[in-house]
């Protein structure tokens, strides 16, 4: 897989977040549906909410923050 | 990334908060959860106390507050306490009767940003509604659902209680529900405030909360925000419950500021703060009461091989009909055959 790397991730409008010991947790306000991420200290929702590429958001690793980006981009809690 | 099992992992806060946001009501249901303590009403928030309440709220994530009472449109500044909320990114979801909805008021909600409304009607017809919420009470909710969509509200949603006298009735709901591209949503009866002297005529049979399970299976697009017991683990799964959410995902504030684990549970010996007093977030983290929620595993459930499909119900039920929230829900199938 060939990720552009000044891709830029955003939180979807209708998705909130924030941090909990696990990593991420999302909620979803269009079905008030919650998505536990377990991401650990990778990705922090301050950061998400902000936007940015895999390095601004996952400066300490950002291969293994693009693979969760990815998967996020892919269930549309993210967009680009 | 891992989906975990919730009751494992403590939340930073509540995923939600239901706020009853005044005592006042001009109804008096018989199974109103409420209704026995609706005689205090100078103790309800003020605004100013209700906008600090919210950043509270905001301060520690809360993604959503459910706004009931009492009835809340008998508060004048209900209108901006909703403003307030969603001026912040608060996600809002009212419970009404319905009773103060004309036709400005339900095109000013449609204007609003609001998650859902819900009405609540308690039969489809309305000798049944009346007979529990009041004469009068089934065209009240239906002249204002008729309001609401010809507003073009799009996120209605239609509460009943499950009694065993609308029991039959809920197909009929269910259908009507969708004329007015309504959900349907349906809660569980507990023997809470009124509803205390109803139990034995209202709750369940053990067959009827089976012949239940069978409709939430069918109808997938029934909302529940219950612990119906006869639920198999993939509907649960479905319906995103398996477990109750007291002091784990959600608890509850009273018009005074009270908080309690969960709105049914609003008695002296749950009381477990106060939010005019203490910052909502330092209640939900060092209440001793709410930790013990956090980790009930009920006596009766012990060795029950549905234990992980549904961690022993309703406390709520177990207190009110054995004073003890560790007995496990009475109203559960395998306890109903004991």
């Amino acid at each position: 897989m060939t990720v552009n790397s000044a891709k830029i991730y955003s939180l979807a409008p209708h998705m909130r977040v924030r941090d909990e010991s696990f990593g991420l947790l999302f909620y979803n306000t269009k079905n008030t549906g919650l998505i536990f991420i377990n991401s650990g200290d990778l990705i922090k929702a301050a950061a998400l909410k902000q936007g940015g590429t895999k390095a601004a958001l996952a400066p300490q690793n950002p291969v293994n923050g693009e693979a969760i980006l990815e998967k996020l981009l892919g269930r549309g809690i993210l967009t680009c | 990334m891992l989906k975990d099992n919730l009751h494992n992992i403590p939340l930073s806060a509540p995923v939600n908060v239901t706020w009853e946001i005044t005592r006042r009501c001009n109804l008096n249901c018989k199974h109103c959860l409420s209704r026995d303590r609706m005689n205090d009403c100078a103790s309800d928030m003020t605004f100013e106390e209700c906008k600090q309440f919210v950043d509270d709220l905001l301060a520690c994530s809360v993604f959503q507050v459910n706004i009931g009472g009492g009835e809340p449109f008998m508060r004048e500044d209900i209108w901006d306490i909703l403003a307030y909320c969603h001026e912040n990114g608060m996600v809002t979801c009212v419970s009404t009767n319905g009773s103060l909805i004309d036709e400005k008021a339900a095109k000013r909600l449609t204007a609003m940003p609001l998650n859902y409304i819900q009405v609540s009607l308690d039969g489809y017809k309305k000798e049944t509604n009346d007979a529990i919420r009041g004469d009068g009470t089934y065209d009240i909710a239906m002249g204002a659902i008729e309001r609401f969509t010809a507003a073009g509200f799009p996120h209605l949603s239609i509460n009943t209680v499950v009694t065993r006298v609308n029991f039959r009735e809920l197909p009929y709901l269910y259908a009507l529900a969708k004329k007015y591209h309504a959900k349907t949503r349906l809660s569980r009866f507990r023997p809470s405030g009124n509803a205390a002297a109803m139990w034995d005529k209202y709750h369940l049979t053990k067959e009827q909360t089976l012949e239940l399970a069978k409709l939430l299976s069918e109808y997938h697009d029934i909302v529940t925000g219950d612990s119906f017991f006869s639920i198999t683990a993939a509907d649960r799964k479905h319906l995103g419950l398996n477990m109750c959410g007291a002091a784990k995902m959600t608890c509850s504030v009273s018009p005074d500021g009270n908080m309690y684990p969960c709105a049914f549970l609003q008695q002296d010996d749950f009381l477990v703060g106060n939010v005019k007093q203490e910052k909502f977030i330092d209640i939900w983290n060092n209440a001793p009461l709410l930790n013990e929620f956090r980790n009930l595993k009920p006596t009766s459930c012990g060795d029950c091989e549905r234990f992980d499909t549904c961690h022993g119900g309703c406390p709520a039920i177990a207190y009110f009909l054995k004073n003890d929230i560790h007995a496990g829900d009475p109203a559960c199938i395998v306890n109903m055959g004991k």
